[in-house]
């Protein structure tokens, strides 16, 4: 059972409840429990940062965006479309039992990229850093490509070359020399990864 | 295709010394400071050091002169791709891609003076976030306005709930300062 805390309109509360029928509401939260949270000013962004709880954010408008993604919401939920969001909380429900996090966050330098794994296509290591390709461009952080490769466990990511990972998702062929990704590009395949 | 640089390679080059050259004028100094030690000036050691001290400053602001931090921001029709070759960190995100971008402030501390840096926040369309900070990048009088302005017309939202904007037709140093401005007379946090 997940404990789910609300700090919304009865209409959302109601609605979430009705859609999930094996979820408990408690009025306090704790570990592992879902704080949904409806944000309709700055005010309502009083959450703490540190947190072992998952936030999930109802908005109405895009205007506090930004700050909203400063708390690092789990899933941000659209009130105007929230029926059809609610497959988003379905993930996130999922994840939880499966105890993995959608999200991964890279920091390097003057740079910090927060982002959904699975649009994580494939990551190069040169040397001490990595160049991660994804579904709207590329970045390069300083990190090794074995531990990114355990912070990627319990998703569909393999190593395919001592300096290469790619995402099962986005490969169309592959044989044992190279890969073709659904992009076109072609990567190696080591000997030893066959 | 318009293209709008953000960085190092708006700027001309600075005239560089050769180490030879730094080493006739370090040849110079000593010499200088040699003849001083025999004189009446080199018996008042505390005015001897402060010369000393001077002449240092001097030889290493000719470093100073010639350092670049080498970052730029480079936007054209297709990306929007910043190179940090300092430190080895890049980007490259596609425009179509880029739903919003927030211009914020970042603070911090260089030993007891606070620096203000502006940042550059992406929001992606897939929601994924970009967060930029614009740290060591020398830009010229108006290059973000430009770019903003650019942006906007690729059809991307811009957010600016600090009124950023206003200020950054100005170039790195003035922009720095002005955002300090901000900072001490309280309009910032």
């Amino acid at each position: 059972m997940i404990n789910f805390v609300f700090k919304s309109s009865q209409e959302i509360e109601s609605l979430i409840c009705h859609h999930f029928k094996e979820i408990t509401v408690n009025e306090k939260v704790d570990k592992d429990s879902i704080f949904i949270l409806e944000v309709n000013d700055v005010s309502d962004l009083d959450v703490e940062l540190e947190r072992d709880y998952d936030l999930v954010v109802v908005i109405d408008n895009g205007n506090l965006i930004f700050d909203i993604l400063e708390l690092r919401p789990s899933v941000i939920l659209r009130e105007s479309k929230l029926e059809k969001d609610l497959v988003l909380l379905e993930e996130l429900l999922l994840d939880k039992k499966k105890h993995v996090q959608r999200i991964i966050e890279f920091k390097s330098g003057h740079l910090t990229v927060r982002l959904k794994i699975e649009t994580i296509m494939y990551i190069e290591s040169f040397g001490h850093y990595l160049e991660i390709h994804t579904s709207n461009g590329r970045f390069m952080v300083r990190d090794k490509l074995m531990s990114v490769l355990n912070r990627l466990e319990g998703f569909d990511f393999r190593q395919i070359h001592k300096s290469f990972i790619v995402n099962e998702k986005y490969i169309r062929s592959i044989s044992s020399k190279n890969c073709i990704l659904e992009n076109n590009i072609e990567l190696p395949v080591g000997r030893a990864f066959k | 295709m318009e293209k709008i640089v953000i960085g190092r390679k708006n700027f001309k080059e600075h005239k560089v010394y050769t180490p030879k050259q730094k080493a006739l004028i370090g040849i110079c100094l000593f010499t200088f400071f040699l003849f001083l030690y025999f004189t009446e000036l080199g018996r008042n050691i505390m005015l001897l050091m402060f010369v000393i001290c001077i002449s240092f400053g001097y030889i290493k602001s000719l470093d100073a002169n010639v350092y670049h931090p080498n970052i730029t921001i480079e936007i054209d029709e297709a990306t929007l791709e910043y190179i940090n070759k300092t430190n080895r960190q890049s980007f490259c995100l596609e425009i179509t891609k880029i739903a919003n971008v927030r211009l914020n402030y970042i603070r911090r501390y260089m030993g007891m003076r606070p620096v203000v840096d502006l940042s550059l926040e992406f929001l992606m369309k897939d929601d994924s976030l970009y967060l930029l900070s614009t740290r060591g990048i020398l830009s010229q009088k108006g290059d973000y306005l430009k770019a903003i302005e650019f942006l906007e017309r690729q059809g991307i939202q811009i957010y600016d709930p600090y009124q950023l904007r206003s200020i950054l037709d100005r170039d790195s140093y003035d922009f720095q300062g002005a955002l300090l401005n901000r900072l001490w007379q309280g309009e910032l946090k």
